[in-house]
């Protein structure tokens, strides 16, 4: 842990909003960009890292600083959103679950140890390396959908293009950036 | 994936494109039963959550740390209340570690209102069952030794009924005050429920959530999407954190608390968060007095006091500073200036080309007054101008007259002041000006000037005797025909990212030409670089004796009639005849604007030269006067530069 970050736990254990805040702002798009890939409701993303600070606030005295701060607050975003998505199996059936909920505990599934944390960050690296590489149309196809939030539907009105032939665009581009985030992995 | 059908409906899933009840139960039914099809889909799946947790980490940053503040002060002050609460009932009750069960309970009430009762992100039902559990996890600080004196260790616990018996006036008295407050601050708290309450049931905007701005006036399809969901937007509907405003084909302006105004156009989506205002798509246009970040795909403009306009495009941001100057990223852009970030290139800066007013020769050398400079001691011309750049000011362009009753003696000598408020900002002498072949006259210095700010450039005769010795400013248009173009006069902007002349350009008169019978003329326009717009079309000609109506003909170069119209124009003025729909002068193609009129008496019209030397962008370089007497067309005096005294209107971006 760097000296810095170190200061900062040291002074949030004693108390300090002032130094916790700091550390949240530090380390906030992590910690929501890591839940983002267990659930896919932005509000839930957001009400479980929130529920991830208030937990990693009330536990920093048993932060021993053996592992990198982030891993750490990662790990406890996982175990937040594995309670929320065990939650959800208790409540519902997979059966009367949304199509989405049910996704979501698919992939919690295999999410369950904790290699997820230690990869998170290596594999947004190599995503953000094969996105530069992406093609023009593909890359603005990308930011249009993931970034914009522009519906599917939209785009395609938009670009004059049958509605089939945006969504069978973005599996196409993402099975590209796959194979190149796999490419990338492997080679490091 | 094998199965087209199944794939297909995968993509569409992930591509948030509803399913219907059936196509989700065929895609369950295929997730089950194929392992195959499984394992790829949860690769795509992950992937597809990989790429939206790249851009969600950067989004609503700062609503998401501003919710959790409060969350966490909150917190920090029910525990600190609950601690205070347990150590006064120690030390005042003398029943070491027993507390009376009602405060107890009733501090416990109060922590999960003040829990309850701060502004979270919204959550589904779900979600709100974690928020109770961070509720029992507030609590347990009571439990946990704290800071607050204890009663004395070595103290016996004493019967509750005799402890009650010996509490003296002073003990009591404070309970009573601790317990009074505890009441008040229930109430406060149950008052935030209820308004909660009354929220949630009425979908009414919360008067406790600080509303940042409010819609001013919105046209067509425009609607506000909050955490209640999506309405369509109301005038003076108030605008918090969080909110969306998203138009399809109408726009709307919106108006915040901080004095900003924001114009959001057609097919644009923003969002407002704490301090900052997020283009999602489309167009903005701010005007800020104070401090201002609009974020975009690109980087965030940023700056104090300023206008600019932000476009969102698919693979580009697009940020124009109107007035003042901002920071698109890291890069400084001036006033009248453009900043473009195209794919991953950093962004570029230029010079922006002024808004086009007309298309065509917006002038009319019918309305022509040569105006005297200081031939009256003290008289001067004044030309009032706004920059539409932030950039130094290294010289203007004019023409002087010379002609009968335009000039006098030696034409005395012109003073060229360049004013902002009445302070002069850079001058220069013209000492002969009839002997002036330049129309380029040179400050001493260059003047900066703030594109969107109002200048005043001032000529005046200093000669000892003016009113034998004065010459003429020659103008062409103005006010009074109606010519969206008013001065002769040319004015040199130099920034660090380019050069441009901002004026009229125009400056040079041939005679007369009729239009009677075969006696036509015509305007040969060959559109260049982008297709135009165009929602009607004006004409200046003067009237000689009393002719028929002129007929205005728009036409294809193979002769096909676009628009035609017959009118009775006014002499020496411009006259406008509105296009029936907005037709598109598509680039590449050329088109006529034919002026014809029954034989008899006449109109005449005057073709207009660009002035010598002049670079300004208002010259029609697409088009060219023609004449014919009734056999071929050809280009007047063999010139390619003239113009007619015509332009089209241009339909707003």
């Amino acid at each position: 842990m760097e000296h810095a970050e170190a200061s900062l736990v040291e002074e949030a254990r004693k108390g300090s909003h002032e130094a916790f805040s700091r550390i949240v702002r530090l380390h906030q798009a992590q910690v929501r960009g890591f839940l983002s890939r267990f659930v896919r409701n932005d509000d839930v993303v957001d009400d479980l890292a929130q529920e991830t600070f208030l937990s990693a606030f009330r536990g920093l005295g048993g932060y021993k600083g053996d592992a990198a701060l982030r891993t750490w607050l990662l790990s406890i975003a996982r175990h937040t959103a594995l309670r929320y998505l065990e939650d959800l199996r208790r409540r519902r059936s997979r059966e009367t679950a949304g199509l989405d909920a049910e996704l979501d505990l698919w992939l919690a599934e295999q999410a369950v140890d904790g290699s997820l944390e230690a990869r998170h960050q290596k594999e947004m690296t190599a995503l953000e390396a094969c996105l530069k590489k992406l093609p023009p149309k593909s890359a603005s196809l990308v930011a249009e959908f993931y970034y914009q939030r522009h519906p599917a539907v939209e785009i395609a009105r938009m670009a004059g293009k049958k509605e089939s032939a945006v969504w069978m665009a973005l599996l196409r581009i993402r099975e590209a950036l796959r194979e190149c985030v796999k490419t990338r992995l492997e080679m490091a | 994936m094998s199965d087209a059908r199944v794939v297909d409906l995968w993509a569409r899933h992930l591509a948030d494109v509803p399913l219907d009840a059936d196509d989700q139960a065929e895609l369950r039914a295929a997730l089950a039963r194929n392992d195959e099809f499984r394992a790829e889909a949860m690769r795509d799946l992950s992937f597809d959550r990989m790429l939206r947790a790249r851009y969600r980490a950067s989004q609503d940053a700062e609503a998401f740390e501003h919710a959790l503040f409060r969350t966490l002060e909150a917190e920090r002050d029910a525990t600190r209340f609950l601690r205070k609460v347990n150590a006064k009932l120690q030390a005042s009750g003398g029943r070491g570690d027993r507390p009376i069960p009602a405060l107890v309970a009733l501090a416990a009430l109060l922590g999960l209102a003040i829990l309850v009762a701060v502004p979270r992100a919204p959550s589904t039902p779900v979600v709100e069952a974690h928020a109770g559990t961070a509720v029992v996890e507030t609590t347990r600080p009571v439990a946990v030794p704290d800071a607050e004196p204890h009663a004395p260790v070595g103290e016996p616990a004493r019967p509750e009924r005799s402890a009650a018996a010996e509490e003296d006036e002073a003990a009591r008295a404070e309970r009573e005050a601790l317990e009074k407050k505890l009441a008040e601050a229930r109430a406060r708290e149950q008052q935030a429920l209820d308004e909660m309450l009354r929220r949630a049931q009425d979908g009414a905007p919360p008067a406790t959530e600080a509303a940042c701005g409010r819609v001013e006036t919105a046209t067509g399809d425009a609607f506000v999407l909050t955490r209640r969901g999506r309405g369509v937007a109301r005038i003076g509907e108030a605008l918090a954190e969080g909110d969306s405003v998203q138009t399809g084909a109408g726009s709307a302006s919106l108006a915040f608390a901080d004095g900003a105004r924001a114009d959001l156009a057609a097919r644009s989506r923003l969002r407002v968060e704490r301090g900052r205002l997020v283009v999602v798509a489309g167009q903005l246009t701010l005007r800020a007095p104070g401090p201002f970040v609009v974020a975009a795909p690109h980087g965030d403009a940023t700056g104090s006091g300023a206008a600019l306009r932000v476009d969102v495009a698919r693979t580009s941001t697009r940020v124009e500073v109107l007035e003042g100057r901002a920071r698109f990223g890291e890069i400084d852009v001036p006033g009248g200036h453009v900043a473009t970030a195209i794919g991953t290139r950093e962004p570029v800066v230029r010079m922006r080309t002024p808004e086009r007013v007309a298309y065509g020769c917006a002038q009319a050398a019918e309305a022509a007054t040569s105006l005297p400079i200081g031939r009256e001691p003290g008289a001067a011309v004044s030309i009032r101008f706004r920059a539409p750049y932030t950039a130094a000011v290294p010289e203007v362009r004019l023409v002087f007259a010379c002609g009968k009753g335009e000039s006098s003696g030696s034409g005395g000598e012109v003073r060229v002041e360049l004013r902002e408020d009445g302070r002069v900002l850079a001058a220069a002498l013209v000492r002969k000006p009839r002997a002036q072949g330049e129309r380029a006259v040179a400050f001493d210095r260059p003047a900066t000037v703030e594109a969107g700010r109002a200048y005043e450039l001032v000529l005046a005769n200093p000669d000892t005797n003016p009113r034998d010795n004065w010459i003429s400013l020659r103008t062409l248009g103005g006010g009074r025909s109606g010519s969206p173009i008013v001065h002769a006069v040319e004015i040199a902007y130099r920034s660090a990212h380019g050069r441009a002349f901002v004026g009229p350009g125009y400056a040079e008169a041939s005679p007369p030409v009729a239009i009677a019978g075969a006696a036509r003329v015509r305007e040969r326009i060959a559109v260049r670089g982008e297709d135009v717009h165009v929602t009607s079309v004006s004409v200046c000609v003067r009237r000689v004796g009393r002719p028929g109506p002129l007929t205005v003909r728009l036409e294809e170069a193979g002769g096909a009639v676009v628009e035609e119209a017959a009118i009775e124009p006014k002499s020496g003025a411009w006259t406008t005849v509105p296009f029936a729909r907005p037709r598109t002068l598509r680039a590449g193609k050329t088109y006529h604007v034919v002026l014809s009129a029954p034989a008899g008496d006449r109109y005449e019209i005057v073709a207009l030269a660009p002035g010598v030397g002049f670079k300004s962008p208002e010259i029609f370089v697409d088009g060219v006067a023609q004449a014919t007497e009734g056999a071929a067309w050809e280009d007047l005096d063999g010139r390619k530069d003239f113009d007619w005294p015509l332009h089209f209107g241009v339909a707003p971006r």
